[in-house]
């Protein structure tokens, strides 16, 4: 079991926590997760909490996120400064994770198209994987070992790809209208979403463009060798007199990736 | 050109699926299940295979009689274009040009 530490790498325990955050004594489960317990954290990096509750709590919500299909659809969201670092602090309830990983054991390839995960739940997905806890060890290995063993990794794959075919769609349609510096930047983030597609493939479910270029070095996938990915990700080959070439170019690459990519 | 030299490429719509190491394609409506050497052919369709060196890759990879390779790949690729998958690169420049 890691232990968790606040930005200063110092040991954060569960009753420092619940002293900077009163709001969760009555918790089911409280967990960090993030570049943090990743390795990742930079000069200015936040620390991003979870709180797992059993009923909803009244709290003086900083922010409240509504992009959930679960129910009920919304999370409230503390955001406190503690010693100069941003807390992040996210209150779920117990019935909204369930229902969550229940959809992950739907046997049916097409789910993620039909009912797909919104960016917030897959992001909760994500950070469960990485996720330490302070308290509530016990529910979170349930949780996560429910996810294991579920198609989580299949329908993000197909969640990546399906964005992927919209915009490679745009792509196709932007050329034959000969708006070809728009079709780029579609193409460009086409290229992105399967670059997920092949990383979610690959064990690496942190869905988002952000840590994209590192999740690529840490995998290092053979599909898609590091000088590859970065010369499209940056357009470094792109000009404006070979933009039509530069554009199916990079049509042609996310297609031969995506052959790659099991969708099963 | 002959038909052998003509060169086929995945069409600008066309998508892609691997379920479970097989192909299935996509153009619209139209969706099919490719077999491992229909697969085969696919990925070959990639705007640098002309007809005949497909055709040569097939008797190589599967030790088939090269003319009946080349029937294969011809009525295969009859097929997909058909099905919108896949075009011809210099009818597709023509006809994607602004």
């Amino acid at each position: 079991m890691r232990t968790p530490t606040d930005a200063s790498g110092s040991p954060l325990s569960i009753e420092r926590f619940l002293h900077r955050i009163p709001e969760a004594e009555t918790h089911r489960c409280v967990f960090m997760s993030g570049s943090s317990t990743r390795g990742w954290a930079h000069a200015t990096s936040d620390l991003d909490f979870f709180v797992i509750i059993d009923e909803p709590v009244a709290i003086d919500a900083t922010l409240v996120k509504h992009d959930l299909s679960v129910e009920p659809p919304e999370v409230s969201v503390l955001v406190r400064r503690v010693d100069d670092v941003r807390w992040d602090v996210e209150f779920w309830l117990d019935a909204q994770v369930r229902q969550i990983v229940d959809r992950c054991f739907v046997e049916d390839p097409d789910q993620s198209l039909r009912r797909p995960f919104t960016h917030c739940e897959a992001d909760l997905a994500y950070r469960l994987r990485q996720a330490i806890a302070l308290s509530g060890e016990p529910w979170l290995e349930d949780v996560r070992s429910a996810l294991e063993r579920s198609r989580l990794r299949s329908i993000l794959v197909n969640r990546a790809l399906y964005g992927a075919d919209g915009l490679l769609d745009d792509t196709a349609g932007l050329l034959l209208s000969g708006d070809l510096h728009t079709a780029a930047l579609a193409v460009r983030d086409a290229f992105g979403r399967v670059v997920d597609a092949l990383l979610i493939d690959a064990g690496e479910l942190c869905p988002g463009p952000k840590w994209r270029a590192r999740r690529l070095l840490e995998v290092r996938p053979n599909a898609l060798p590091w000088d590859e990915y970065w010369s499209v990700e940056t357009m470094r080959a792109y000009t404006p007199e070979h933009a039509r070439s530069w554009i199916e170019d990079t049509m042609d690459r996310c297609r031969r990736l995506m052959m790659e990519i099991d969708a099963s | 050109m002959t038909d052998g030299a003509r060169v086929p490429k995945w069409s600008l719509h066309a998508t892609v699926r691997n379920r479970g190491g097989r192909l299935e394609v996509l153009a619209g409506p139209d969706g099919w299940d490719l077999s491992e050497v229909g697969g085969f052919i696919w990925r070959l369709c990639d705007g640098r295979h002309s007809v005949d060196a497909i055709a040569e890759a097939m008797v190589r990879e599967y030790e088939v009689a090269g003319e009946t390779a080349r029937h294969d790949v011809t009525e295969f690729l009859a097929d997909l274009e058909a099905s919108g998958l896949i075009a011809w690169v210099a009818e597709r420049r023509l006809a994607d040009a602004p």
